[in-house]
């Protein structure tokens, strides 16, 4: 599923900020919502690539500002 | 055993041809001597008085009427030839059991076992033979066999129609039964002579040509072992219904489509086997009967051949679609049906090798049609169908009219060598489960099709994918480490060089090191290098790191500066610790380097804060070559480490008195796993020296450190109990347990350490990106199988095994692993577009957002519910239909002692044959060990074993430490080069081939096969051989040594240990021998 070159994916965030793809025609499991555009694997990784700049986890970086 | 009267044989038999069916028949006879594989068998119950006399009457009545139940196959030049005896009297012997009461049930069932495995001498005859067994006065059990040669499945009709009707007439009921038996109009041999005058032309074959052009003649439907190296038959069956509520879909859906029931039932079937084997293109052996002229219809003969029908089950069609498509292919076969099976091998010369039969792998056949039952005078007969013991195939489908019922009946005959009765059944409940959504609704692509019920679905997402709870990070590893140095400070943490540094020394150690980190501004979710030796500086370096808050970066001193530098500036690194031996390497890079003893002191100042670490902070990072070349960093968190510490205390059953090796490279999380479990158990870490030992080093090492347990990889474990095994010592005495993994494990060198060592074994599997673990089986005791498993999930991790749609593949079948869980590493450093790639939407879990990697690793479960680890997804090869891992075949050339490391890839020969090629780095010198072959023939099937092996210095690499198979030097293929024959044996062994193959020259290292030898070529070569040797081989032993050299070799072999029978001695005897020699190999081998 990942690894088809030919079809199309959204860019996926889930709660913690952490991005990833899903197969546009169907919906993202639990927790996962579309945040980016559809387009190519290529074109969905490099979008992810601009707006990915934290990987912490939305949590640890709240944790980690707190203190 | 009751004795069996001998037959009356009258006048000398009269030659006649036989039929090209009979003559496949009679080749695996040769085949298999002696064995029961085509006995036709049959027993009817009959309650009510019996005429004994007029039964037997009424038997050779039938015998007398039908020259194929009078016909024996002796042997001409090579082939059989039919003697078709004038007259023939066969025995009805009577067994009683009528006074076994009560265990009369048991008793019935072992005699019918036994007398319908009697093999039939095809030469000697006669090969239709009956018995009686009373039960009481007014119940007996007619059992009948007959050998496949001289009947089919209408015969068996026509026999028992013949049986009543003069049966009847004998018993004195029906004086005028002679009306249902008129004259026959034929014999079988005008059906051989209508045959040969109708013989298939060049047309016929070139249509079969291209009918099978393309399609993998090789099927291999997950089982529960692999195929053994030579193929026996024994077997099972296993019966279930079929519900009539769906067969009257099926008969409807036939009906609306204008196919017949059995296409519909053949189309489900190719689709549930096509999509277990993940194969989209298949070939099922059925059985035609072809009875060309009305006259033959009466006949009792065989009738039937079996042909392959080639089905295309590409997932995107409809059912409906492929039902069309089975028509049509089933129809054309229908309509070149003259040529036999046997001809059509010869023909196509398909992969030949004794581990599978030629071309079709499975069967199927579907008879609706109700059996004939006999109908004798004031009897009332019931049929009882037997359920064959014997496998022709690996899986052989047959749906029939159940004759004690109105329904239908499946009998699924399988090879017990390959499948276990469990899997079997979960393979009828999928048919039927697949049947009955594909009638349901046929617009649907076959893709979509189940393959698992809702029960099975849930186990494999629910209890099977999960190992339980996580261990809850209460405790960070280093906090674990200070707590166990306040309780036990005198204990020994770490032993190197012969001396022992305390739990005590080893914290406050690690803690200046922790607190002058602190000074520099080192915190939670910073990364700090490492590059130092293995020693105690290291270990508190590591320690003193993560005191501090921060990860360590473990950097290799193999690595170029320049490498080092650009990756240390890539990872954000200000500080990094080096030994002073190794500290230049990083003159180039920003990173300011101290050494450990720069770091050490009570800090003067006051101390900032003690850092506040989450479980969601990093611990570590390692460097992984990725299969695009670029390492990339693996980041892992302390909520991982922590689970995965103390769950293999926990698995390894750690204490204080334990003493663990810790042998891996710092920069492989196995080493992880040897310190941080240990030191939360309380035991001493012991450093294996630099550069690591040698196999004797390694024993003598672990004793005087008094070892108690370590971890290996299943290489470098096998290279040191083969080394300990051939210096005949013990490897490790004072071992308690031991750990293994990362790679494939060797199950003959898991046999012999269970057996010779007793100790203990874990199989670990698992990635860098699932923190050290994932899948844990454990061994003790005896172990019997041909492949090591991996396990079940640890604590903390679920594993998922799915396919390309991320559907759960169902047990047995392969997919691609998925982790999950507790184990996650938080992604790739720096890296948000590879790690959105690689850990995905969870599909299955609770957890809303939760995410799971995609390891690129293949497996299956196995019905035992444990996991297999196939390969990698992306070095999975393909060779003529095969799915090769590469891992596999290294594995069996690895465990050849004097092999040091193996590549083995497909290459394209000149002449446009991919072939299976072995690179071998031999362990001394610079040839390819001259008994390797024979060695991988003894572990792996002919298909797997590389055509050339080729021996090379050493595995070239790229930059980043993989296998560059493009540096691989051109093979040289074994069988091209011509190497005449040198010994006496080989001479005559060359002058035989040349003169059956007629071929001038055939060279040592050639193939039977590869020169035009057919099954039929095969036999006369196996005669002459017989006559020139005076021996009498089984025709088996030229499909597992179709060269001269390797023939040579075995004979020479045989000779040593006078295994093969002289001429003089009983044929029988020799069989017996021939066999259990077979039989020895076989069981050495597995």
């Amino acid at each position: 599923m990942f690894d088809d070159d030919s079809r199309d994916y959204h860019v996926v965030r889930n709660d913690e900020d952490q991005y990833s793809l899903w197969p546009a025609d169907s919906e993202p499991p639990l927790g996962w919502s579309i945040a980016g555009p559809a387009g190519s694997k290529a074109e969905c990784l490099a979008h992810i690539a601009r707006v990915w700049t934290d990987m912490r986890p939305k949590s640890l970086r709240e944790f980690m500002d707190s203190i | 055993m009751a004795v069996q009267s001998p037959a009356i044989l009258a006048d000398e038999p009269v030659a006649a041809r036989v039929a090209p069916a009979q003559r496949g028949l009679w080749l695996i006879s040769e085949l298999y001597p002696g064995s029961s594989l085509y006995n036709v068998f049959c027993s009817v119950r009959l309650l009510g008085q019996l005429d004994l006399p007029a039964l037997g009457e009424a038997l050779n009545a039938v015998v007398a009427r039908h020259e194929s139940l009078r016909t024996t196959f002796g042997a001409h030049a090579g082939g059989p030839v039919a003697h078709i005896a004038e007259r023939l009297e066969i025995p009805l012997d009577v067994t009683d059991l009528a006074n076994a009461a009560p265990e009369r049930a048991d008793e019935l069932r072992d005699f019918i076992q036994s007398w319908s495995e009697q093999p039939f001498d095809l030469a000697k005859g006669p090969l239709i033979r009956a018995h009686v067994v009373r039960l009481g006065p007014a119940e007996h059990v007619l059992c009948l066999s007959l050998h496949h040669i001289i009947c089919d499945g209408q015969s068996m009709s026509t026999l028992f129609d013949e049986v009543s009707a003069f049966y009847t007439a004998k018993a004195g009921a029906r004086p005028d039964s002679d009306v249902s038996t008129p004259p026959l109009a034929a014999q079988y041999r005008d059906y051989v002579a209508w045959q040969r005058e109708n013989a298939p032309g060049d047309d016929e074959i070139s249509w079969w040509r291209s009918y099978l052009a393309g399609v993998p003649y090789v099927l291999t439907v997950p089982a529960d072992r692999p195929r053994p190296a030579v193929r026996g038959s024994s077997g099972a069956t296993r019966l279930f219904t079929l519900p009539d509520q769906l067969m009257a879909e099926v008969a409807e859906l036939a009906g609306r489509l204008r196919v017949s029931p059995f296409m519909v039932l053949l189309g489900g079937y190719a689709t549930l086997l096509g999509r277990l084997a993940d194969v989209t293109d298949l070939l099922i052996g059925v059985p035609f009967t072809h009875r060309p002229l009305p006259e033959f219809e009466t006949l009792i003969g065989l009738f039937v051949k079996n042909l392959p029908v080639r089905i295309d089950i590409s997932p995107d069609q409809t059912f409906e679609q492929l039902l069309r498509a089975v028509r049509g292919s089933v129809l054309g076969v229908l309509a070149h049906q003259e040529v036999s099976f046997d001809q059509l091998v010869d023909e196509i010369k398909p992969d030949r090798g004794p581990g599978h039969t030629p071309l079709v792998q499975v069967a199927f056949s579907a008879d609706m049609t109700p059996f004939a039952v006999p109908r004798l005078a004031g009897i009332q007969a019931q049929v009882v169908l037997p359920e064959p013991t014997a496998a022709k195939f690996d899986l052989d489908m047959s749906i029939y009219a159940d004759p004690g019922e109105d329904g239908l009946v499946a009998a699924l005959t399988y090879s017990t060598e390959l499948f276990d009765d469990e899997s079997i059944a979960r393979l009828a409940d999928r048919f039927v489960r697949l049947l009955r959504a594909a009638v349901a609704r046929p617009e649907q692509p076959l893709g979509a099709l189940p393959l698992t019920g809702e029960a099975e679905l849930a186990e494999i997402v629910g209890s099977l994918a999960h190992g339980g709870p996580a261990q809850a990070a209460q405790a960070l590893v280093h906090e674990v480490f200070a707590r166990q140095a306040a309780v036990t400070p005198t204990a020994p943490a770490v032993s190197a060089d012969g001396s022992e540094v305390s739990y005590a020394e080893l914290d406050e150690r690690s803690d200046q090191i922790g607190h002058q980190l602190r000074l520099l501004g080192v915190g939670p979710d910073q990364l700090v290098g490492v590059l130092i030796e293995r020693s105690v500086d290291l270990v508190a370096t590591l320690l003193g790191i993560l005191k501090a808050g921060a990860a360590y970066l473990p950097l290799s001193s193999t690595h170029p500066s320049a490498y080092l530098a650009g990756l240390l500036s890539a990872a954000g690194v200000r500080y990094t610790i080096a030994s002073p031996q190794l500290a230049h390497r990083l003159a180039s890079a920003d990173a300011a380097v101290f050494t450990p003893d720069e770091l050490t002191g009570r800090p003067e100042q006051d101390l900032p804060p003690a850092p506040r670490v989450s479980p969601e902070n990093l611990a570590y990072v390692l460097y992984t070559s990725g299969s695009t070349g670029v390492p990339k960093g693996v980041a892992i968190t302390h909520r991982s480490l922590s689970n995965v510490t103390a769950t293999m205390r926990q698995m390894y059953e750690l204490t204080a008195a334990d003493r663990v090796l810790q042998f891996a490279n710092i920069g492989f999380d196995i080493a992880v796993e040897e310190m941080f479990p240990t030191w939360a158990a309380g035991g001493c870490v012991v450093l294996s020296p630099e550069p690591p030992p040698d196999p004797a080093g390694m024993t003598s090492l672990m004793s005087s450190e008094r070892v108690t347990f370590t971890i290996l990889t299943s290489s470098y474990w096998q290279y040191w109990v083969t080394h300990a095994r051939s210096a005949g010592v013990h490897p490790a005495p004072t071992l308690r347990l031991i750990s293994i993994g990362s790679e494939p494990v060797d199950a003959q060198t898991l046999r012999y350490w269970l057996q010779a060592t007793g100790i203990p074994v874990f199989n670990a599997y698992g990635l860098t990106e699932t923190t050290v673990n994932t899948t844990l089986e454990f061994f003790a005791g005896p172990f019997a199988e041909s492949r090591v498993p991996i396990g079940r999930p640890i604590r903390g991790v679920e594993v998922y095994v799915l396919d390309d749609d991320l559907n759960p593949v169902p047990i047995g079948v392969t997919g691609q692993v998925y982790a999950a869980g507790d184990c996650l590493a938080r992604g790739y450093l720096d890296r948000p577009d590879l790690t959105a790639d690689r850990f995905v939407p969870h599909p299955f879990s609770e957890v809303p957002g939760a995410r799971m990697l995609r390891t690129g690793d293949l497996a299956r479960w196995r019905p035992d519910r444990t996991l297999e680890a196939i390969g990698r997804l992306d070095t999975q090869l393909k060779l003529r239909g095969y799915r090769i891992e590469p891992g596999h075949v290294e594995a069996a050339i690895c465990a050849h002692p004097d092999v040091s490391t193996a590549v083995v890839t497909v290459r394209r020969g000149s002449d446009g044959q991919d072939r299976l090629i072995g690179y071998v780095v031999p362990a001394s010198g610079t040839a390819v060990p001259a008994d390797l072959r024979s060695h991988l023939a003894g572990r792996l099937p002919a298909y797997l074993v590389p055509s050339a092996l080729v021996a090379i210095p050493a595995v070239p690499r790229n930059a980043n430490g993989k296998t560059d198979l493009h540096a691989l030097p051109e093979p040289t293929y074994d069988r091209v080069e011509h190497v005449p024959a040198s010994t006496e044996l080989e001479r005559q062994l060359a002058d035989v081939w040349q003169r059956v193959l007629g071929r001038p020259a055939v060279g040592i290292h050639d193939n039977f096969f590869d020169l035009g030898g057919t099954s039929l070529l095969l036999t006369t070569l196996l005669r002459q051989l017989n006559d020139v040797l005076g021996q009498r081989l089984p025709l088996v032993t030229l499909y597992e040594f179709p060269t001269i050299a390797s023939l040579a070799g075995h004979l020479s072999e045989d000779d040593r240990h006078g295994g093969v029978a002289s001429t003089g001695q009983d044929r029988t005897s020799k069989l017996q021998a021939g066999r259990a020699l077979m039989a020895q190999r076989r069981r050495s081998r597995s």
